[in-house]
């Protein structure tokens, strides 16, 4: 167990090590900082100025060094913008972008599995049909639309709920709906396909053979061993929270994380990139080990796989 | 994402059927055909040319609602037919969305076996691009592109083939280190093939439904990310156009004129419902371990 | 189309909470008005030398900090006093001013010569303590400023080491804001201020989330009367159809940046308008002259002649920009050139000098953002489309930044731009720009030895009449002879409100809140 932790935090330091020295190559190589910041209307000393006291004028090699020695030394650098510590910068709107993710997550898992499991139940039947289609629509219609959708009907229309900002929690409705319906979808989907490849199982018709009530079967057979490539999915989902913010919050105005990495990629401002990143990077990490550890709980076949 | 491997289905022998298709699978057989058609002939069907201005006829309406027969579709914001665009953006987003599932199954699907068969630092190293891929936001990948590569299809659609591929990796990495701990695959070997016949002859064909079903998710996928990107200005460019791109651009104009954007959402939407169906009959017919 | 309940509301209630904040009660009835804008600040400070009086900060900027000599913005931009009453010349190189007695900063101090002196000074503005960028910035607007004499608690002098009749339209510029001396040190270093900031202006800092509000309070001691409102919020919302929605639903009372396709729609609703209206600003297409098709002069005249500018503002603009009489603006005063016009628009002509400069058919990149200006890609499409009849192979290349549309990889051929007024003459524009020193120039895009020289007499010339003569060859220089840039049309700014509240569009980005531009 603890050679099989110590090889993943090894091979997550490695990937961390590879996301923030792309990312640095990336924004370095494709754009000016100074340019970005100070705009091409600012006088050209300005913006010399600005490069040098920033050091984007020495070569890109020693740029990296130096760079990478800060973060060793737990120096996670300063936006180029206003001076301060990336880190400030990126805490203080992480609460934003929780206060929507975690909700969404919470919609999609709670609105999807059943969704799947229920038309699954009911393969091929008017309901799984509906289910389905319910679910595609769900996850065809890119985010953005959805959301100015939702705002024209419930904010201009109806009245009922703000069109964006994040002034009270009825604020938070209309951008969690748009951020978990698509994973709902998804969701449901991959429940479904799941279940019903293990309602096709023998120990399935074996267990209803031999008199179990239907209900137990499902309850104590089929979803236990639906669970893994469902936890698997619900995986792929957190991951995908980051990219779906980006763009919820960009129409909503919600002043998260999403929005922020936004605005920091445009200006290339490499220190509220990067904290972004390692964030992000730690939580996916972070997020495997669980998913992982979940299998061996959930499937007692797996719980030996672990150790290698 | 996961080291731990999934246990397979029992595998019974494939029985023959009569094929038996649902009418809902038909009419997504026909749709996606004509999807097609119009991908293959888009230069011979559209009416005028994508860059045809007339400022003169900005944003008139489709007809039928108070449109006229010069522009079926109506107009966007430079007077450009609609329909031109979006028959030319439905060629365009096919090409891309059929070549990055394609891409990205194949290296998804090569890199899992590879991970799967030799184990060792090769499994790590195939587990480390995994996680690398999970962590970076597409964002910064799909900027990287653009910044060195510029506006280029090609390029482009090997950008978008990223997008998701280690999905396809780690299922085909847990799939076949199943199927290797199974019978029928030592057997197999017992019997002198070389790995790659077993990989493609046995085993590949075993989790096929399994990847389909992943592929017929990646498929609209693909022409969501085009559409979040164009969203964040870092799709196909103009003046290229895309479904993703019509839908992005077309944002601005949702209460104006909402022809510009519901055109390429409607084909979005009965295309990934379309492969979607299709994807699931496929996967019904093809695991045999579901009884009628 | 049914009108949302909300929408008629919102419309209606503006008009008795204006009404009810006139009558003498003992509570506070003035409104809190909300302010939907793209942009709050650019570099996420409110200081207006790191953010270079942008667009975006022009917005709220004179609202909390004001200048010795200020704008009719009630009027066409003239000078009108501000936090000095009046002024004077005292050679060619020295202004005198008079402060205005009695104005309180936000902090209660009263505005004496030491702050505006401190505001010029090292610690503020040009001293070795700021961030290497400030006093660049700060030398720009200044370049010869030797020192401010406090002459008397309220009168100060201007000195310049050199001559300049433009003084004073430096002192009425973004950049020349006036700051408390004891905010500032209390507050200690650049980067502290660069989070609050301390004026005299009619509303006062309350709190700044960078990209996301700006909540301002009103100072009730403003010299220029009581604030008709009580407090005023700016949020960032990125989308326009979100500003539009927003406004829609009551919830803004003001959406600015709105595109001008919008108007129609917006105005469509009883009890919302948009007004708008030209502002100090150019869009402008540069050439970099050192590509193998753009070297022969005629090729880039011909390229001015073939675009129908009318048209683009017609068609993008609803007829509310306008083409301009070239790279200048009304706003100059005695410096405009009169009879000045960009090249006619004539597609033939532009045909025939193509022919005959000998173009060989090398592809031209034409640069663009996306959207970083209004309309920026249709704009850029109809101009490649117009190109194009006439000859030239144009491509477009859409670019993420400016890093990368200025790269010198990749033959450079045009790109996009814009110029502004920072003051009332063009040695803040075109020289700015275009001269010697200008980002054109020292970039590398194009160079003009007699431009270059007509510059220095522009900065440093005291004879009013050969000042504007130079002006006028500059002009015929850069935008003729060997053609610096393209100028397409004047932009126009436009912000929607329900109609119910008196308030009016200054001609500049700046939003007046003051009870100036409160008029029931």
């Amino acid at each position: 167990m603890l050679r099989f932790i110590a090889l993943r935090l090894a091979r997550s330091a490695l990937t961390i090590i590879l996301v923030v020295t792309f990312a640095f190559a990336v924004l370095r190589l494709s754009g000016d900082p100074a340019l970005a910041i100070m705009s091409p209307d600012a006088p050209v000393e300005a913006i010399a100025a600005f490069r040098h006291s920033w050091g984007l004028d020495q070569p890109l090699y020693i740029q990296y060094v130096r760079y990478f020695l800060a973060i060793l030394h737990g120096d996670l650098g300063q936006s180029m913008r206003d001076g301060r510590p990336a880190i400030d910068l990126v805490m203080e709107r992480i609460p934003a972008t929780l206060a929507l993710a975690l909700p969404a997550l919470a919609l999609k898992i709670g609105l999807g599995m059943p969704a799947g499991i229920y038309a699954a139940l009911h393969r091929n039947s008017l309901t799984d049909r509906l289910v389905m289609a319910g679910a595609v629509a769900g996850f065809t219609v890119p985010s953005f639309v959805l959301g100015l959708l939702l705002v024209l009907l419930f904010a201009v229309q109806l009245g009922w709920l703000p069109s964006g900002g994040d002034e009270s929690w009825r604020s938070a409705i209309l951008p969690v709906l748009t951020l978990g319906l698509g994973g709902a979808g998804i969701l449901a989907r991959f429940t479904r396909s799941a279940m019903l490849e293990v309602l096709g199982q023998p120990y399935i018709r074996t267990a209803s053979a031999k008199g179990v009530p239907w209900g137990a079967v499902v309850r104590g057979h089929a979803l236990p061993n639906a669970a893994i490539p469902t936890v698997t999915v619900i995986g792929f989902l957190i991951g995908s929270l980051m990219a779906g913010s980006v763009v919820v919050e960009s129409v909503f105005s919600w002043p998260g994380v999403g929005r922020q990495l936004v605005v920091a990629v445009a200006n290339r401002d490499l220190a509220v990139v990067q904290v972004i990143l390692l964030m992000v990077a730690s939580t996916m990490v972070a997020a495997n080990l669980i998913v992982d550890l979940l299998y061996g709980v959930l499937d007692p076949r797996l719980r030996n796989a672990v150790a290698h | 994402m996961s080291d731990i491997t999934m246990p397979l289905p029992i595998t019974a022998a494939p029985q023959r059927r009569r094929v038996h298709m649902p009418p809902s699978v038909i009419a997504a057989l026909l749709w996606l055909a004509v999807m097609l058609a119009i991908g293959i002939l888009a230069e011979s069907l559209r009416p005028y040319s994508i860059t045809a201005l007339d400022l003169r006829a900005r944003l008139t309406p489709p007809i039928g609602f108070g449109g006229t027969m010069r522009h079926w579709l109506g107009t966007d914001e430079l007077g450009r037919d609609v329909l031109s665009r979006l028959i030319v953006s439905i060629r365009i987003s096919l090409m891309i969305a059929f070549g990055a599932t394609a891409i990205a199954t194949v290296l998804g699907t090569t890199l899992g076996f590879l991970a799967a068969h030799f184990r060792g630092w090769v499994e790590q190293i195939v587990l480390m691009l995994i996680d690398f891929q999970a962590s970076m936001p597409f964002l910064i990948l799909a900027l990287a592109v653009l910044a060195f590569f510029g506006n280029s299809l090609p390029l482009f659609i090997g950008l978008m083939g990223l997008y998701g591929w280690e999905r396809h990796a780690r299922i085909a990495r847990g799939l076949a280190i199943a199927a290797n701990a199974q019978g029928y695959a030592a057997a197999v070997r017992q019997l002198g093939a070389r790995p790659l016949r077993v990989y493609l002859g046995h085993v590949l064909p075993n989790i096929a439904s399994t990847l389909i079903v992943s592929a017929t998710l990646s498929f609209p996928e693909v022409v969501l990310l085009e559409s979040g990107l164009s969203f964040l200005g870092l799709g196909v460019q103009p003046p290229m156009t895309s479904l993703g791109n019509m839908v992005g651009y077309g944002r601005e104009y949702l209460t104006r004129a909402a022809w510009i954007l519901l055109a390429p959402s409607i084909v979005i939407v009965l295309t990934t419902l379309a492969v979607s169906l299709l994807g699931d009959w496929l996967r019904d017919r093809l695991d045999p371990t579901l009884g009628d | 189309m049914r009108l949302p309940r909300r929408t008629l509301l919102a419309a209606a209630a503006a008009v008795p909470t204006v009404a009810i904040a006139q009558t003498v009660t003992g509570a506070d009835t003035r409104p809190v008005i909300t302010i939907a804008v793209q942009k709050i600040a650019n570099s996420g400070t409110l200081d207006p030398l790191r953010e270079q009086s942008s667009n975006a900060s022009e917005r709220w900027l004179g609202s909390i900090q004001e200048t010795l000599i200020a704008r009719n913005q009630q009027g066409s931009l003239e000078r009108v006093p501000g936090l000095a009453t009046a002024w004077r010349r005292i050679d060619d190189r020295t202004v005198e001013l008079d402060l205005r007695p009695g104005v309180k900063f936000h902090n209660g101090d009263e505005l004496t010569a030491e702050d505006v002196a401190f505001s010029f000074g090292p610690e503020r503005m040009f001293g070795p303590t700021l961030p290497a960028d400030i006093p660049a910035i700060a030398h720009r607007h200044w370049p010869a400023l030797d020192r401010v004499e406090i002459v008397s608690k309220t009168t100060v002098r201007f000195v310049n080491k050199t001559p300049d009749l433009t003084m004073e339209g430096r002192l009425s510029a973004g950049g020349s804001e006036i700051t408390s001396r004891r905010a500032w040190q209390e507050a200690g270093d650049w980067q502290a201020n660069s989070q609050r900031i301390t004026g005299t202006g009619p509303y006062k800092l309350r709190r700044f989330q960078a990209d996301n509000s700006l909540i301002l309070d009103a100072h009730d001691e403003y010299w220029g009367g009581r604030p008709p409102i009580r407090a005023l919020r700016f949020l960032e919302v990125p989308e326009a159809a979100s500003r539009i929605a927003g406004l829609l639903a009551g919830e803004y009372q003001f959406a600015c940046d709105i595109p001008p396709d919008q108007i129609g729609p917006i105005e469509s609703h009883p009890g919302f308008e948009v007004q708008g209206g030209l502002v100090l600003n150019h869009r402008i297409i540069t050439f970099d002259e050192h590509h193998p098709a753009l070297v022969d002069p005629r090729v880039r005249l011909a390229m001015a002649q073939a675009i129908d500018g009318q048209s683009i503002v017609d068609a993008l603009w609803a007829g509310r920009a306008r083409v301009p009489a070239g790279l200048q603006w009304p706003f100059y005063g005695d410096m405009f050139v009169p009879g000045w016009t960009v090249p006619k628009y004539d597609p033939d002509a532009a045909a025939a000098l193509v022919k005959a400069a000998g173009y060989k058919g090398e592809p031209i990149a034409y640069r663009v953002r996306n959207n970083y200006y209004t309309a920026e890609i249709p704009t850029a499409e109809i101009v490649a489309e117009s190109w194009k009849a006439i000859g030239l192979d144009v491509a477009i290349e859409v670019k993420e930044n400016w890093g990368q549309v200025l790269d010198h990889a990749g033959p450079r051929g045009v790109r996009d731009w814009s110029n502004s007024a920072v003051f009332d003459d063009p040695v803040s524009s075109i020289v700015n720009q275009h001269g010697p020193d200008g980002a054109q120039q020292q970039d590398g895009e194009w160079t003009n030895a007699e431009m270059n020289r007509l510059s220095v007499e522009l900065e440093t010339g005291t004879d009013r009449a050969r000042r504007k003569q130079a002006f006028a060859r500059m002009l015929q220089i850069c935008e003729r002879e060997d053609p610096a840039y393209i100028v397409l049309h004047q932009n126009a700014v436009f912000t929607a409100k329900p109609k119910a509240l008196p308030w009016r569009q200054p001609p500049s980005f700046f939003l007046d809140f003051s009870a100036r531009n409160w008029t029931a």
